[in-house]
């Protein structure tokens, strides 16, 4: 079988599987290829899909970019290979629906960027984070220096960034890059409950949300002109009068994203 | 108990703002909020007023917004009483004083974001945080989206504001969300001795320090512009020259604001 994404669905939730097992799940052209068009389809064009759950086959989540490719790159090619990967990394960010990422294995490289790309990241105990690029004489890249900072603080993702320093889950978790944790075996059924939880959210305020800290950081001004804007929006939605009536009536929510 | 929406006391250098509206749960109805913007004014320009107190009546700090309205307003009043808040939150984080949240009970919706403009938050051990606007359909507000992620970091802001999860006082000092725990029923007590300190520090550099801060993010070298104007104006002062006295002497500086 060839390596490939597929998109499997489960209820309002789509997982988006890396396949390519052999090579750990490596981001090659073809795989980045495959989740440029999965993420600009589910983004902008399923309406059903409320939340992505993104994982890798064959217990490894990514081991990162595609070693093998690299031998005797120019840097305009380079260039161009970046290039290719951020159209993922703004699909990613900017797309307003939650991501939620199951890592099992390693989440190494453009792999620990692609995970942190995601809205929360599911683990498994025994799974191993790293931002490797130093040891191959590289920068961090797939957003990896904008979202570890947000997430770590600066002195933490300069280590991590800097040292290349591997994290188990557990450390990852303490550090605030991990959000749920599950035992080796469990995180499938983890990261599925996990995405669920943000399927059944309101998705309006949800997508709104996201596209404001998309633009992160701004200055408290402008983050309060998002928070006003989109709030507006919002007063005039069915699933505000719904939320409202769910509150009295003490029960769930029904949101229908209108 | 008085009428007053909000209650103003002041012990020695600190000034106390209770929220007052217990019947709603301190509810930020729109007498509160009328009554909040003088008060906080009054105690900004109060000279003897060195630090502030915000709290809420009768074990609650605050669960809100004014829910009870939601039903029936237009999106252009929605986003205009959101547009409403800026001026509390201007006063609160660009003021000239350390501002101290104490909080019991809830903090919910606006009344969370209201505790996270503030610089120093007290917390009960069993106090809740949540930032609940999606349960309803609605988005963060209160400068959350600007100060919650600032606290405790990207991966743990989504999930409180994207799944509407609750955080009790203990697990927020945990995550940076809290900076001092105090025992059910003994904020209050616990905020006032921070206020304290906060109080015998040199005021004008607190107030050139918090400036500072409310212009986040910008870049190195505005930054290093404000140090030099800042401190420019601090060397100045003669707080600075009773600091270095003090200190030469071994003794505690006595800061007068000037």
């Amino acid at each position: 079988m060839e390596p490939g994404v597929d998109i499997d669905r489960d209820g309002a939730v789509a997982v988006v599987t890396i396949r390519d097992p052999a090579r750990r799940n490596a981001l090659s052209a073809p795989i980045r290829a495959g989740l440029i068009e999965a993420f600009t389809t589910l983004m902008r064009g399923d309406d059903d899909c409320r939340a992505i759950l993104l994982t890798g086959a064959g217990g490894s989540f990514c081991s990162g970019g595609d070693i093998s490719t690299m031998e005797g790159m120019g840097s305009f090619s380079g260039r161009a290979r970046l290039q290719a990967g951020h159209a993922l990394v703004r699909l990613m960010v900017r797309g307003e629906k939650p991501i939620v990422a199951a890592v099992e294995g390693y989440a190494f490289g453009a792999g620990f960027s692609l995970a942190l790309l995601c809205d929360h990241v599911v683990a498994a105990r025994d799974a191993r984070f790293g931002a490797a690029f130093g040891k191959l004489g590289l920068m961090p890249d797939m957003g990896l220096l904008w979202t570890l900072p947000q997430r770590v603080g600066i002195g933490k993702a300069r280590r991590l960034m800097m040292l290349s320093e591997p994290l188990t889950a557990e450390e990852a978790a303490g550090l605030g890059i991990v959000g749920t944790l599950a035992e080796p075996g469990a995180v499938a059924a983890a990261a599925m409950a996990k995405a669920r939880a943000f399927a059944d959210a309101a998705p309006l305020p949800n997508g709104i949300t996201k596209a404001a800290l998309a633009a992160w950081p701004l200055p408290l001004d402008q983050m309060l002109d998002h928070e006003a804007q989109g709030q507006g929006v919002l007063f005039g939605t069915e699933d505000l009068q719904e939320g409202l009536k769910a509150f009295y009536e003490k029960r769930a929510p029904r949101f229908a994203g209108r | 108990m008085s009428d007053d929406m909000v209650l103003v006391e002041r012990r020695d250098a600190v000034t106390i703002l209770t929220i007052n509206n217990p019947k709603q749960r301190n509810a930020l109805a729109g007498p509160v909020k009328a009554a909040l913007i003088p008060a906080m004014r009054a105690a900004l320009a109060d000279e003897v007023c060195r630090a502030i107190v915000l709290t809420g009546a009768q074990g609650c700090f605050s669960a809100g917004g004014d829910v009870s309205r939601f039903a029936e307003m237009p999106p252009e009043q929605g986003r205009q009483l959101v547009r409403d808040q800026r001026e509390f939150l201007h006063l609160v984080m660009r003021g000239d004083k350390a501002v101290i949240a104490a909080v019991e009970g809830y903090a919910y919706g606006a009344g969370f974001g209201l505790a996270m403009a503030c610089d120093h938050i007290v917390a009960a051990r069993d106090a809740k945080f949540c930032a609940a606007f999606n349960k309803i359909g609605l988005m963060p507000d209160g400068g959350l989206l600007w100060t919650l992620p600032q606290r405790v970091g990207a991966e743990r802001a989504r999930e409180m504001m994207m799944l509407a999860t609750v955080t009790d006082g203990a697990e927020g000092q945990r995550i940076g969300l809290v900076d001092t725990l105090a025992e059910p029923g003994a904020a209050l007590e616990a905020a006032l001795a921070k206020a304290a300190q906060f109080a015998a520090a040199a005021p004008l550099a607190v107030a050139m320090t918090k400036s500072a801060f409310a212009r986040w993010p910008v870049t190195l070298d505005q930054f290093l512009a404000m140090e030099a104007d800042g401190q420019a104006l601090l060397l100045a002062t003669e707080d600075c020259r009773e600091g270095a006295r003090a200190f030469l002497e071994k003794r505690a500086p006595a800061f007068r604001g000037r």
